[in-house]
C-alpha cells in the first residue's frame, strides 16, 4: 500500500523530579520575558501558582504580569477570551499554563489566537491550518494523567451554553516545553491515577486500532501500552504511586499524546466525547464504561488486530498460554477485567445508567457521536444504530442488551 | 536531573509527499526557499522532480545551489550563508547525501547567530538570542543518512585535515519529506548497506537504557519496517513501496539514534570514515553485527524487541527466556539472508582498511569523547578487538 501520512511532536519535554525548577531556563530560551500564569482555583489554593511564581523569580529576565485562575471545568469561549484581554491589558508575551485539561485547553486556545493574530475566537474552530505569525512561548504544567492532551494538538471548548463543544485542532496550539514533574500529581487520588493510567491504555489500542496506516504512530502506542505494563508492575510491588511510578505514568501520557496527535481516537472516543458533553463525567471514567463495549461490538471486524495489543499488554509468557483462536476475545476480557477491578475497588459508576445517562438521551449522544471528529477521521463507518446498540449495552440494563 | 527530549521534526511521507512541501512552508510563514542540492541530484533528475512539484503551488524556489560536493566543507557552508543572506531566502530546502544535509544544519546555526566564517566558530549556537532562524526542510534522497533529525553534524576544511564538529538544538530540522520517487534509483547493493545501517541504529537505539523513553517507538518501528520489507526490496527492485518503507526506516532510526549522546558504534564509524573516506553507513553496518555479540546489554530490553521482529505466531512459539537470543539470531539471519543476494562489503578488509592502522583508530576514538562521556566500552581492547572481528 502506498499511502500517505504524517507524524510530528513540536513539543519539548523535560522529565523527572523537580523538573520544574527548569521552568524559567526554558521559558528564557524560548524568548519569554512577560508571563501570564493560567491555572485554576483549586490549584491555586494547593500553592502551585506560588511555586511557579517562585520559579519564575529565578531567573531576572522573567517577570509574572498576570495570572488568571478562573478556569472552570470544561473550558469555554468566555473564560478563553478573559484570558486574552488579561494577557493584552497586562503587555504579557508568554504562557506558562499549570493545570489538567481545561486549563491546558484555555492556553492552548489563547496561544492559537495570539500566534495567529485573531480576535475571534470562533474563527479558529474546527480544523484549521492557520498560519503563524507570531511566537507565543507556552510551557505547560500537567498536574492530571491521560490520554496527552499536554501536548496533543486538540481542544476542546464549550460553548455559551456550556452544552456543547467545539473542537479546534491546530499545530500551532501545541505546548513548546511540557514540565513533567511528579509532585504536581503525586497528590492526585490514587484512582485518578488508575483511570489515567487505564485512559492511557485504551487511548493507545484505539490509536492502534485507528484505520489510517501510520506505523510511528502505531510503535508509540504500543510502547505506551508496555510503559503503562511495567508502571502496573512496579505500583503492584511499592502499593504506592510514588515519584517512579508517578513519572512513568506521565511519560506514558506523553507518548500516548504523540500517538494520539497524529492519528483519530475511534469509535469509543467519540462516544466517551458525546456523554461528556451531555453530562458532568470525567472522561476517562465515561471511556472505561465505554470502551470494552466498543471493543466487543467491534470483535468481528476488527479482532484480528487485538492480538497485537494483547502481545503488548500481557507478559510473554501468557501470551504463550492463549490459545491463537481466542486472542480477540483474551484481550476483551482483560480489559473489562481491569475496569471492573478499579471500578469495584473505589465504588464508582459501573454503567452509564449510575453515571446519570437516560434512556431518553441516547438518540441524542448517537447523533452527537456521528459528527465527532475522532469518528470521522477514524476511516471506519458507524451509523447512529450501531451507537444506540452500544451504548445500550453500557446502561448495563439486562432488558436493554437482550 | 531531568531527561530532556527535544524532537519537533515532522515526518511527511508516502504519495505525493513532495507536493506538500509548499504547504508546510506556508506553514512555517515562509514564502521564499532556498534549495541546496548536490550534483547527483541533478544528474539524477531529483531536482526536476522537486522543482515540477513547486509548479501550480504559487511558490518558486528563490535560489538553488547545487555545488555540495560529497564531503561538507567549510566553503559550503561560507558560500551558502552568502547566498541566503544575499537573496533574502527566508527557509532551506535540503536535497542530497549527508554532505548536503550537514552543510544545510550548519549554515542554519551560524545564520541564526549571524555569523559567517566556520574556522571562527566553536559549533555550539553563541547563544538563545536569533538574528534570523531559518525553516529547514529536508527531502531525503537515495536512502537517506540517518542525521537528518540529528542536531550534530560535522563540516570538514578544504584539505580535510580539520574537523569542525557543530551540536546545536537551533540545528533541528522542521520537516522530513519522504517520497518514494527520490529513490527511484537505489541498486539493491545500496539497499543492503543502508537496510543494515538502519537495523544497527534502531537495535542500539533501544538496548542501551531505558531514558530514552520518547525515541525508542523509533527504533520499533524501523525494526518493524526492515522486517517486512528488506529482502523485498532487494529482491522486488521495482517495488516502490518497500523501498519507500526501508527510507523510512533508515529516517526514523537515525531520528531515534542520533537524538540522543553518541554511541561508540558510531564514533568509530565516524573515525574510520573519516581516515578512509568511506561511506560512514557501510562502515556502522558491518560494525554492529560483531558489536552486538561482543557488548554488554539488558537482556530483556533486547527481548523486549521480539515483537517486531517476528510475527505473532513466532512470538508465540519463543519462550521469555529465549526472547534475546531470539532477536540476536534475526539480526543474523537478516545479515546472512542480504548476504546471499547481493555482493556487499561485508567487512573492514573489504575495504581496504589497514590493521596496523587499528591502534591508531582506538586512540583516536577514544580521545574524541570527553572522558566523563566514556562508557566502560571505550577501552582501547574492546575497540581492537571489534575492529579485529569486523576485519
Amino acid at each position: 500500500m502506498i499511502g500517505f501520512y504524517q507524524f510530528s511532536n513540536q513539543v519539548k519535554i523535560v522529565a523527572g523530579k523537580d523538573s520544574i525548577n527548569d521552568l524559567a531556563k526554558e521559558m528564557a530560551l524560548l524568548g519569554a520575558r512577560n508571563i501570564l500564569i493560567i491555572s485554576d482555583q483549586n490549584l491555586q489554593n494547593l500553592g502551585y501558582v506560588k511555586k511557579i511564581k517562585s520559579v519564575v523569580a529565578t531567573n531576572t529576565k522573567l517577570r509574572v504580569n498576570a495570572v488568571y485562575v478562573n478556569v472552570k471545568r470544561g473550558s469555554s469561549k468566555q473564560t478563553i477570551e478573559e484570558a486574552y484581554t488579561l494577557f493584552r491589558d497586562n503587555s504579557c508575551d508568554s504562557i506558562v499554563a499549570c493545570g489538567g485539561g481545561s486549563v491546558i485547553n484555555t492556553a492552548e486556545c489563547l496561544k492559537l489566537m495570539l500566534a495567529t493574530k485573531t480576535k475571534n475566537l470562533e474563527q479558529v474552530y474546527g480544523v484549521n491550518s492557520a498560519v503563524k505569525l507570531e511566537e507565543v512561548p507556552f510551557g505547560a504544567i500537567p498536574t492530571t494523567v491521560g490520554g496527552g492532551c499536554d501536548i496533543a494538538q486538540i481542544a476542546n471548548i464549550l460553548d455559551e451554553t456550556g452544552k456543547s463543544s467545539h473542537e479546534i485542532i491546530s499545530e500551532v496550539m501545541q505546548p513548546d516545553v511540557c514540565i513533567l514533574d511528579p509532585t504536581f500529581v503525586m497528590s492526585l487520588p490514587e484512582e485518578r491515577l488508575l483511570l489515567g493510567g487505564m485512559e492511557m491504555l485504551f487511548d493507545s489500542a484505539a490509536i492502534y486500532l485507528d484505520k489510517s496506516y501510520n506505523p510511528i504512530s502505531n510503535n508509540y502506542a504500543l510502547y505506551c501500552i508496555r510503559n503503562i505494563v511495567k508502571m502496573m508492575n512496579k505500583y503492584r510491588q511499592t502499593g504506592k504511586f510514588d515519584e517512579e511510578v508517578c513519572l512513568m505514568l506521565q511519560e506514558s501520557g506523553v507518548l500516548a499524546g504523540m500517538a494520539v496527535t497524529n492519528i483519530s481516537g475511534g469509535i469509543a472516543h467519540a462516544i466517551t466525547n458525546s456523554i461528556c458533553d451531555c453530562t458532568t463525567a470525567y472522561h476517562n471514567l465515561v471511556l472505561a464504561l465505554v470502551f470494552p463495549k466498543c471493543l466487543a461490538y467491534s470483535k468481528d471486524r476488527e479482532g484480528a488486530r487485538y492480538t497485537k495489543l494483547l502481545q503488548y499488554s500481557v507478559s510473554h509468557e501468557r501470551f504463550r498460554s492463549i490459545d491463537s483462536s481466542n486472542y480477540a476475545d483474551a484481550f476483551i476480557e482483560l480489559v473489562e477485567e481491569t475496569v471492573s477491578i478499579i471500578l469495584e475497588k473505589y465504588n464508582l459508576p459501573k454503567n452509564l445508567r449510575e453515571l446519570g445517562v437516560t434512556d431518553e438521551m441516547l438518540e441524542q449522544i448517537a447523533s452527537i457521536t456521528c459528527s465527532d471528529s475522532s469518528l470521522i477521521s477514524s476511516g471506519r463507518w458507524y451509523t447512529t444504530t450501531d451507537v444506540c446498540n452500544i451504548l445500550k449495552e453500557c446502561m448495563g440494563d439486562e432488558q436493554c442488551q437482550k | 536531573m531531568s531527561k530532556i527530549v527535544d524532537n519537533s521534526v515532522k515526518f511527511i511521507v508516502g504519495e505525493r509527499a513532495l507536493e506538500n512541501l509548499p504547504y508546510e512552508i506556508r506553514l512555517a510563514g515562509c514564502s521564499k526557499p532556498m534549495l541546496v542540492c548536490d550534483d547527483m541530484s541533478y544528474r539524477l533528475g531529483l531536482k526536476k522532480s522537486v522543482l515540477k512539484a513547486f509548479n501550480g503551488s504559487g511558490m518558486d524556489i528563490e535560489f538553488i545551489d547545487q555545488k555540495v560536493g560529497d564531503v561538507a566543507t567549510c566553503d559550503d557552508v561560507e558560500r551558502i550563508i552568502k547566498e541566503y543572506n544575499s537573496s533574502s531566502c527566508d527557509c532551506m530546502i535540503l536535497l542530497g547525501k549527508k554532505s548536503v544535509v550537514s552543510v544545510g544544519k550548519a549554515s542554519k546555526i551560524m545564520i541564526k547567530d549571524g555569523s559567517f566564517v566556520v574556522a571562527q566558530y566553536d559549533g555550539k549556537a553563541l547563544s538563545d538570542l536569533s538574528v534570523k532562524e531559518v525553516p529547514l526542510f529536508i527531502i531525503t534522497a537515495y536512502f537517506g543518512c540517518g542525521i537528518e533529525c540529528s542536531n550534530k553534524v560535522r563540516i570538514y576544511s578544504k584539505d580535510q585535515k580539520t574537523i569542525y564538529e557543530f551540536d546545536s538544538i537551533y540545528a533541528q530540522t522542521d520537516a522530513v519529506v519522504i517520497d518514494e520517487r527520490m529513490t527511484d534509483i537505489m541498486p539493491p547493493k545500496s539497499i543492503a548497506s543502508y537496510g543494515l545501517f538502519a537495523l544497527a541504529m534502531a537495535v542500539d537505539g533501544y538496548i542501551k537504557s531505558d531514558e530514552r523513553i520518547y525515541t525508542k517507538p523509533y527504533s520499533m518501528t524501523s525494526i518493524e519496517i526492515l522486517s517486512k520489507n528488506l529482502m523485498k526490496g532487494i529482491l522486488h527492485n521495482a517495488d516502490k513501496n518497500a523501498r519507500k518503507e526501508l527510507l523510512t526506516a533508515v529516517v526514523v532510526a537515525g531520528c531515534g539514534y542520533f537524538l540522543i549522546e553518541k554511541q561508540l558504534l558510531a564514533v568509530v564509524s565516524d573515525v574510520i570514515s573519516d581516515r578512509y573516506k568511506v561511506n560512514h553507513a557501510n562502515i556502522m553496518a558491518i560494525l554492529f553485527r560483531h558489536y552486538i555479540k561482543m557488548t554488554k546489554f539488558n537482556k530483556d530490553m533486547l527481548g523486549e524487541l521480539l515483537p517486531s521482529f517476528v510475527s505473532v505466531e513466532e512470538y508465540a512459539q519463543i519462550g521469555d527466556e529465549h526472547a534475546a537470543e531470539a532477536v540476536l539470531h534475526k539480526i543474523n539471519s537478516l545479515y546472512e539472508q542480504v548476504g546471499e543476494y547481493v555482493d556487499y562489503n561485508k567487512s573492514l578488509k573489504d575495504f581496504h582498511i589497514d590493521k596496523s592502522d587499528f591502534p591508531t583508530i582506538a586512540e583516536e576514538v577514544i580521545a574524541s569523547v570527553d572522558a566523563k562521556d566514556r562508557t566502560d566500552e571505550y577501552s582501547y581492547s574492546f575497540i581492537i578487538n571489534l575492529l579485529e572481528e569486523a576485519y
